[in-house]
C-alpha cells in the first residue's frame, strides 16, 4: 500500500514537473524555418553574447510538418512567439496579410537593398540562397547541362528532370516569381508542358538533390545550401545558376520578422538586430550553409557566389502576396493531377 | 488386467498435488469411481491419461500400448480414444451444441453419418431441441449433457469424467446418473469417474479407488470399501462413522464402549485398532444396554443424525424423531468393523 | 443491518478524472469540428470533386490492403510467437516490433536504401533489379505493411493467453494442434484480430509521410495542403471530414462482423496455456519467421546502416539527441500509465458494461485517435493557448495532454481484449461481497489481465515516443521531443546523418524499452515478493 501511495506520489510530482519550468530570466522565443544545423549556432551565439535565453522551435523539411508559420497562425489570439525566422519570404508576406506581424526599423536592415525587404518595415531579408540546378555528373557532360528553368519542359529531360512540391517550401516562391514575372498565360502553359514532360515532384530541395547524387535523376531544382552540402561532401553533382543570360537566378533571402503580440518585445528586437547584423551573416555564408549576404561588404569564402557576382531575379517579394491567392488553388490542382 | 494402467506414477504441479508412486488397474466395460478429498491429484490422474502432460516418473498404459512413460508423451491426446467430460465443462463459446458434436467427429467421418450420429448423442442426452443453441443460452443442467453428447458422440473406447455432476439440483443429478449408467452398458464404456460425492460413487462405481496423498489406498467395488474398509482414512471417507479405540483381546473387543463384537482378527494380527460404528449400525431404544448423552442433532430429511457422547468416546446414531439436546439416549451396537490404529 | 449501500458502480473521482482527462485532449475538437462543418458547404466543390474522389479510392485501397495484410500475416506471427516453441521467439518478436518504433517514413528511406537503383539490391545484383514498383502504390503498401504488422502479431499474441486452457484441451482429444488453432484459438481472439486491422487501416488512413516519398497521392495530403501551403486552419479541419467518415465505416465494419463475438470465454484459471510442440517443423517455422524478420526488418535498417557509414556521423547525430530522449521518454512514460488506467476504466465501461452511450464514447475516442496529429494539435492550441492556462500550454504537460486525448483509444482498446474474456462470475463475488468498486477493479479484475494491461502500456508508450505529427505542431519552444529533434535535424543533413538519425532512434527506443520492460518484470518480482 505505502508503495503504491509513493508511486502515486513520484507520478503526480513529475506531471507537476512537467508543468513548471518557465523561467523568469530574460529570454526570447522564435520560430525559425531555417534548418536547425544552420540556424542553431547562430542562436546559440546571440544567447552567449546576450546573455538573453533563446528558446527555439525548429522547422522540419517542407513536407514533414505543417510549419512554424501555421503554428504562429494558431497561436494568433495569444502569441508565443517572439521572433520568426524565415528561409524565404514568402511565409512573412503570408503571415503579414493575416496581420501576425508588427513592423520594426532595425538599424541592421538599412543596408539591405529594398528589393529584398519590406517597404513598411514588417519584415527583412537577409543571408540569401539561389534557386540553382543540381546535375548528376555521370549522367549530364558539362556542355549539355540545363540552364534554365525552362528546361523542365525541354524534352530531352523527359522524365529525368525534378522539382520539390511547389505547394511547399521555396519552390513556392519559384513558381510564384515565375507568375509575377512571366503573367499568368505563359507561366500556366509552362506548367502544363512541364507535366507532359513528365517532370518528377519529390517531397522536398533535399530528396531532389539526394535522387540526383543517386542518378535517379538527371538534374532538378534545389536551394544553393542544399546543392553545397553534395559538394562538400564530394558527391557526382555540379551546380548551375539557371538563365544567367536571361531572367536571371531566383535569390531568396531568409527574412526576419517581429511577431504582433510578441510576449517580450525587447529582447525580440535584440535578436532581429542581432540576426541583421553583417557578422551573422558572415557566418552563415562561411559554414556549410554558404548562404550569400545581402549586406554590402561582407567576406565571403570563394565557394560562396556573392549576389552582386550573378543576375538575380528582378522580383519584388512584397509584392507577392495577391499572386499567392491566386496561384495556390492552381498548383494544388497541377501537383496533385500527376 | 485393466485396460487402463498407472504403473508407479510421480507427478508434480507447482502448486498442485503430488502423485507419488500411484499405481492404478481400470477394468475395461466398467465404472471405476475415483474418490479422494480435494487436492488428492484425481484431477491429475485424468489429465495423465489424458496425455495433456507426461508422469514424471512411471507408465499410463492403455490397452496394450505404453502411452505415456517417464516424462514422455509416447502417443499424442487426439489418437489415445479418450474422452474427457471437464470439471467447468469447457464449451465451445462460440459454437452450437450441434456445431460441438459435428466438430469432434469431423476427422475420418463423413459428412452423413456425421449428422447421424450427432443427432443419436444429442437424443442419447435429451438436447434436441436445444441443438442450436450456445453455451451462453442454455442451462447449467444442459450444458452439462452438450459436454457429455461431446464425450460420447466420438465412440471412445475410455470416458473420464471430472466431477461432471457438481453443481447441479440433486433431482437432476439423480436422472444423470441414471442416464450415464444406461449409456455405459448400452455402449459398453469404460468409464474413470471422479468425484467425492457418496450418491455418485454408490450410484455408478462397479469399482471404486480412494485416493489420499497421491497414492491409492484402497481399490474394491463400493460397498465393499463401505463394508470392509482398510483403513480410518477410508472408513470415514465413505460415510459418517465413529473411530472408537479398541483393543482386541480374547476373541473380542475392549472399548470405552465397554466389549464390542470383533468380526474377524485382524489380519496382520495387530491388537490396537479402532473401531468403526456406523450411524445405521447404532440401535436407539430404551433397552440399549449403553447410554450417552445427546450433544447434537442434525435433521436428514428421513432421519435426525445425533451425536451422543460419553466418557471416552462419542459417536452418531439415526433416531426417528428428534431428540432434545442434553437428554440421555439409551442405544445398543449391532457390529462394528475395525481398522487399525495407525496407517501402515 | 447497517444503511443502504450505496450504488455499486464506478466512484465519482475515477469517473470525474477519466472526464477530465479525455476532455482535455478532446474537448478542444469541439469548436473545430463545429466550424469545419460549416465550412463544409463552401469547399463542397472539391470534396465532391472528381480529383477527390480519385484521391479519396486510392487512400481507401492501400488503407484496406495494408489492414489486411498485416492482419494475415501479423496473426500468423503471434500464433507462432505466444503458443509455439519456435526457436528464440522472445528476441524475434522484440525485432518484429523495430518498425513500430519509427515514423513509417524512416522505414520508406531504408526500404529505399536497399531497393532504389543505388542501393543494396542494385548493388548485389546489378543496376537491373531495382524495383521499379516501389513508386506508387506497391511501394506504399511494402513499407505501410512492415510498419503495422507488428501490431496485429502483439495483440494476437496478448489474446492468446487470455483463454481458458480447457477449450483447447478439450479440441486437443478430438484433433490436432494445427485444427485447435483454426477452430478454437483464432475464432476466440477475433476481436484482437479486428482491432488489429482497424488500428491498421486508422493510421494509414492518416498517414502521409510514406505516399508522399513513393509518390502515391492520397487523400491526407489534402488535410496537409491546406495547413502547409495555404495556412487555412478552417479548410483543412473541414478536409478531415470525410476521412473522418471513412474511420466510422471502418469502425462501423469491425463492428457488424465481430457483434456476435465471444465475450467471457475463460474464467480465473490456474494452468497457464499449452504450448504447441513444433516437431519436425520448428526448424522450417523458426526460418520462415526470422527469414520474414530479416527481410522486412533487419534489410532496411542494413540499407540505413550502409548510407550512415562511419562512427563520426553517429556521434554527431547523438551529440543532438541525448536531452531531448530522456524528456521525451519521461513525458511518455507518464502519457502511457495515465492512458492505461483510463483505458482500463474506458475498457471496463465498454465491455463489461455494454450500453449504446458506452459504445459511443469508444467511437469517439477513436476519431479521436483517427485524427490527423497536425488536426488536433491545432484544437489544442486554439483551446489551450489562453493567458491563464501557461502553466499547461507553455509546458510539457501539453504535449502529454495531447498525447493522452489522441492514444487512449489505443490503451482502451488493448486492455478491452483482456478485460472482455474475464467471466461475469468474477466481479459479482465479490460485489456480493460487498467490496468496493475500485477495490474489484485493482485487485480482481487488474491482475487477471495483466498482460493485457502491460500491451497497452507498451504500445501507447511506443506510438508517443514515435509521434511526430501532433508533438511538432504543439512542443512547447525549447523542449522537443525525439522524433522533432531527429526530423529538423534531419532537414538539410547529409543522407548519411539522415540514417543515422534514423538508426539512433532507433537503437534509443529499443534500449528504452528493454529497460522498461526489465523494469516491469522487476517490479512485478518485487510486488510477488510483498505478497
Amino acid at each position: 500500500m505505502v508503495r503504491r501511495r509513493a508511486l502515486l506520489g513520484l507520478f503526480l510530482l513529475s506531471l507537476a514537473a512537467a508543468a513548471c519550468g518557465q523561467a523568469s530570466a530574460p529570454q526570447v522565443v522564435v520560430y525559425t524555418s531555417e534548418d536547425q544545423v544552420f540556424s542553431e549556432p547562430i542562436l546559440k551565439n546571440f544567447e552567449k553574447s546576450s546573455g538573453i535565453a533563446v528558446r527555439a522551435v525548429y522547422d522540419t523539411e517542407e513536407t514533414k510538418s505543417t510549419g512554424v508559420a501555421l503554428r504562429i497562425v494558431a497561436e494568433r489570439d495569444h502569441p508565443q512567439a517572439d521572433v520568426f525566422w524565415g528561409n524565404e519570404p514568402l511565409r512573412a508576406v503570408m503571415l503579414k496579410r493575416e496581420g501576425l506581424l508588427q513592423p520594426y526599423e532595425s538599424p541592421g536592415s538599412r543596408d539591405i537593398p529594398k528589393r529584398y525587404r519590406d517597404p513598411e518595415g514588417y519584415w527583412t531579408g537577409f543571408a540569401a540562397r539561389a534557386r540553382v540546378i543540381v546535375y548528376n555528373t555521370q549522367q549530364v557532360k558539362p556542355g549539355n547541362a540545363p540552364s534554365s528553368v525552362r528546361d523542365l519542359a525541354d524534352p530531352r529531360w523527359k522524365g529525368r528532370a525534378g522539382l520539390a512540391n511547389p505547394l511547399f517550401g521555396t519552390t513556392t516562391t519559384q513558381i510564384a516569381a515565375l507568375f509575377t514575372l512571366w503573367g499568368d498565360q505563359t507561366t500556366k502553359t509552362f506548367l502544363s508542358a512541364m507535366k507532359r514532360n513528365d517532370v518528377k515532384l519529390v517531397t522536398s530541395n533535399g530528396e531532389a538533390r539526394d535522387l540526383v547524387v543517386a542518378g535517379n535523376l538527371a538534374w532538378a531544382f534545389a536551394d544553393s545550401d542544399d546543392a553545397n552540402v553534395a559538394l562538400e561532401q564530394k558527391k557526382p553533382v555540379a551546380v548551375v545558376y539557371p538563365d544567367q543570360a536571361g531572367l536571371g537566378t531566383l535569390v531568396m533571402p531568409n527574412v526576419v520578422a517581429l511577431v504582433r503580440g510578441a510576449p517580450h518585445p525587447d529582447t525580440a528586437k535584440k535578436l532581429v538586430d542581432y540576426l541583421l547584423s553583417p557578422r551573422v551573416e558572415a557566418r552563415l555564408a562561411a559554414g556549410p550553409a554558404a548562404q550569400m549576404p545581402l549586406h554590402p561588404g561582407v567576406p565571403v569564402p570563394p565557394t560562396v557566389k556573392p549576389v552582386s557576382a550573378i543576375k538575380d531575379m528582378p522580383v519584388r517579394f512584397a509584392e507577392l502576396g495577391p499572386t499567392i491567392d491566386q496561384i495556390l488553388p492552381y498548383l494544388k490542382d497541377w501537383a496533385g493531377a500527376q | 488386467m485393466g485396460l487402463i494402467r498407472l504403473e508407479g506414477v510421480h507427478f508434480r504441479y507447482p502448486r498442485a498435488p503430488v502423485l507419488d508412486d500411484l499405481s492404478l488397474d481400470v477394468r475395461a466395460g466398467a465404472v471405476t469411481v475415483l474418490v479422494g478429498a480435494s487436492g488428492s491429484g484425481k484431477s491429475t490422474v485424468l489429465r495423465l491419461i489424458a496425455g495433456f502432460e507426461p508422469p514424471a516418473r512411471g507408465r499410463v498404459v492403455i490397452g496394450e500400448e505404453t502411452v505415456s512413460r517417464d516424462g514422455r508423451v509416447l502417443i499424442p491426446p487426439e489418437a489415445r480414444g479418450v474422452s474427457l467430460v471437464f470439471q467447468d465443462l469447457a464449451l465451445w463459446p462460440h459454437l452450437t451444441a450441434r456445431e460441438t458434436l459435428e466438430l469432434v467427429l469431423s476427422r475420418e467421418v463423413p459428412r452423413e453419418e456425421r449428422r447421424r450420429r450427432t443427432e443419436e448423442a444429442l437424443a442419447a442426452v435429451g438436447l434436441e431441441g436445444h441443438a442450436e443453441a450456445r453455451p451462453a443460452s442454455l442451462s447449467g443442467g444442459e450444458r452439462q449433457r452438450v459436454a457429455l453428447a461431446r464425450a460420447i458422440v466420438t465412440r471412445p473406447r475410455i470416458l473420464l469424467m471430472d466431477e461432471p455432476l457438481a453443481n447441479l439440483d440433486p433431482p437432476l443429478r439423480r436422472a444423470l446418473i441414471e442416464e450415464i449408467r444406461q449409456l455405459q452398458r448400452r455402449l459398453t464404456l469404460t468409464i474413470l469417474y471422479v468425484t467425492h460425492n457418496h450418491e455418485e460413487t454408490f450410484g455408478l462405481g462397479d469399482h471404486a479407488a480412494v485416493l489420499r496423498a497421491g497414492r491409492v489406498e484402497q481399490v474394491g467395488p463400493p460397498r465393499e470399501l463401505y463394508e470392509r474398509p482398510r483403513s480410518a482414512f477410508v472408513a470415514s471417507f465413505l460415510g459418517r462413522c465413529a473411530l472408537v479405540p479398541a483393543r482386541a483381546r480374547d476373541g473380542g473387543l475392549e472399548s470405552a464402549l465397554g466389549a464390542l463384537p470383533l468380526p474377524r482378527p485382524d489380519p496382520a494380527g495387530r491388537s490396537e485398532l479402532l473401531a468403526v460404528v456406523r450411524p445405521e449400525d447404532v440401535v436407539v431404544g430404551d433397552d440399549g444396554p449403553l447410554s450417552g448423552k445427546v450433544e447434537r442433532a442434525m435433521c436428514l430429511g428421513s432421519a435426525f443424525e445425533v451425536e451422543l457422547a460419553g466418557p471416552g468416546w462419542r459417536l452418531w446414531a439415526l433416531a426417528p424423531a428428534e431428540p432434545v439436546p442434553g437428554s440421555v439416549l439409551r442405544f445398543a451396537i449391532r457390529r462394528v468393523v475395525t481398522v487399525p490404529a495407525s496407517d501402515p | 443491518m447497517s444503511a443502504p449501500r450505496a450504488t455499486w458502480r464506478p466512484t465519482p473521482w475515477l469517473t470525474g478524472g477519466l472526464a477530465i482527462a479525455l476532455a482535455a485532449g478532446a474537448l478542444p475538437l469541439v469548436p473545430l469540428a463545429v466550424s469545419a462543418a460549416r465550412d463544409v458547404p463552401a469547399l463542397a466543390v472539391e470534396l465532391a470533386s472528381p480529383r477527390a474522389a480519385v484521391l479519396l479510392l486510392h487512400t481507401i485501397l492501400l488503407a484496406g490492403l495494408v489492414a489486411l495484410i498485416s492482419g494475415v500475416i501479423g496473426t500468423g506471427l503471434g500464433v507462432l510467437i505466444g503458443k509455439t516453441d519456435l526457436p528464440l521467439r522472445m528476441p524475434l518478436a522484440g525485432v518484429l516490433t523495430f518498425p513500430l518504433f519509427l515514423p513509417p517514413y524512416v522505414l520508406a528511406l531504408g526500404w529505399f536504401s536497399v531497393l532504389g537503383s543505388d542501393g543494396l539490391l542494385a548493388a548485389a545484383l546489378g543496376p537491373g533489379a531495382a524495383f521499379r514498383f516501389f513508386f506508387g502504390l506497391g511501394g506504399a503498401v511494402l513499407v505501410l505493411t512492415t510498419a503495422y504488422t507488428p501490431i496485429a502479431a502483439h495483440l494476437v499474441r496478448i489474446a492468446l493467453r487470455s483463454i481458458d486452457p480447457t477449450l483447447e484441451e478439450a479440441a486437443r482429444l478430438s484433433f490436432r494442434w494445427p485444427r485447435v488453432v483454426w477452430r478454437i484459438d483464432l475464432p476466440l481472439v477475433r476481436p484482437a484480430v479486428g482491432l488489429a486491422i482497424l488500428l491498421a487501416f486508422i493510421l494509414v488512413v492518416g498517414e502521409l509521410g510514406v505516399p508522399a516519398y513513393v509518390r502515391y497521392p492520397v487523400f491526407s495530403t489534402e488535410v496537409f495542403t491546406q495547413f502547409a501551403a495555404f495556412l487555412n486552419i478552417r479548410a483543412a479541419v473541414a478536409m478531415s471530414l470525410p476521412l473522418a467518415l471513412l474511420v466510422l465505416a471502418g469502425l462501423g465494419v469491425e463492428r457488424y462482423l465481430l457483434r456476435d463475438r465471444v465475450r467471457f470465454s475463460s474464467a480465473a484459471r490456474a494452468i497457464t496455456t499449452a504450448t504447441i510442440p513444433l516437431g519436425t517443423w520448428r526448424a522450417p517455422a523458426g526460418a520462415l519467421a526470422w527469414a520474414y524478420a530479416g527481410i522486412t526488418v533487419i534489410l532496411p535498417l542494413v540499407g540505413l546502416v550502409v548510407r550512415a557509414g562511419g562512427g563520426a556521423t553517429y556521434a554527431a547525430a547523438l551529440a543532438g539527441a541525448g536531452a531531448s530522449l530522456i524528456r521525451t521518454v519521461w513525458m511518455a512514460a507518464a502519457a502511457a500509465t495515465t492512458m492505461v488506467i483510463l483505458g482500463l476504466l474506458v475498457g471496463y465501461l465498454v465491455e463489461r458494461h455494454r450500453r449504446s452511450r458506452h459504445d459511443a464514447l469508444d467511437t469517439l475516442l477513436l476519431l479521436l485517435f483517427a485524427a490527423p496529429g497536425t488536426v488536433l494539435g491545432v484544437g489544442l492550441i486554439l483551446f489551450w493557448n489562453r493567458p491563464g492556462l501557461a502553466w499547461v500550454y507553455g509546458s510539457a504537460l501539453i504535449i502529454v495532454v495531447g498525447w493522452i486525448g489522441h492514444f487512449t483509444p489505443l490503451a482502451a482498446r488493448v486492455a478491452g481484449i483482456g478485460l472482455g474474456s474475464l467471466a461475469p462470475g468474477v466481479e459479482e463475488a465479490a460485489r456480493l461481497a460487498g467490496v468496493r468498486w475500485e477495490r474489484v477493479l485493482f485487485r480482481v479484475l487488474v491482475p487477471l489481465c495483466r498482460p493485457a494491461l502491460a500491451g497497452a502500456w507498451f504500445l501507447a508508450f511506443v506510438f508517443c515516443l514515435r509521434d511526430l505529427d501532433l508533438a511538432v505542431t504543439i512542443y512547447p519552444p525549447g523542449a522537443e521531443t525525439l522524433p522533432v529533434r531527429v526530423y529538423t535535424l534531419m532537414a538539410n543533413s547529409s543522407e548519411a546523418v539522415t540514417a543515422a538519425l534514423s538508426l539512433v532512434m532507433v537503437g534509443l527506443t529499443a534500449v528504452v524499452l528493454v529497460g522498461a520492460w526489465i523494469g516491469l518484470a522487476a517490479l512485478r518480482a518485487g510486488s510477488r515478493a510483498w505478497g
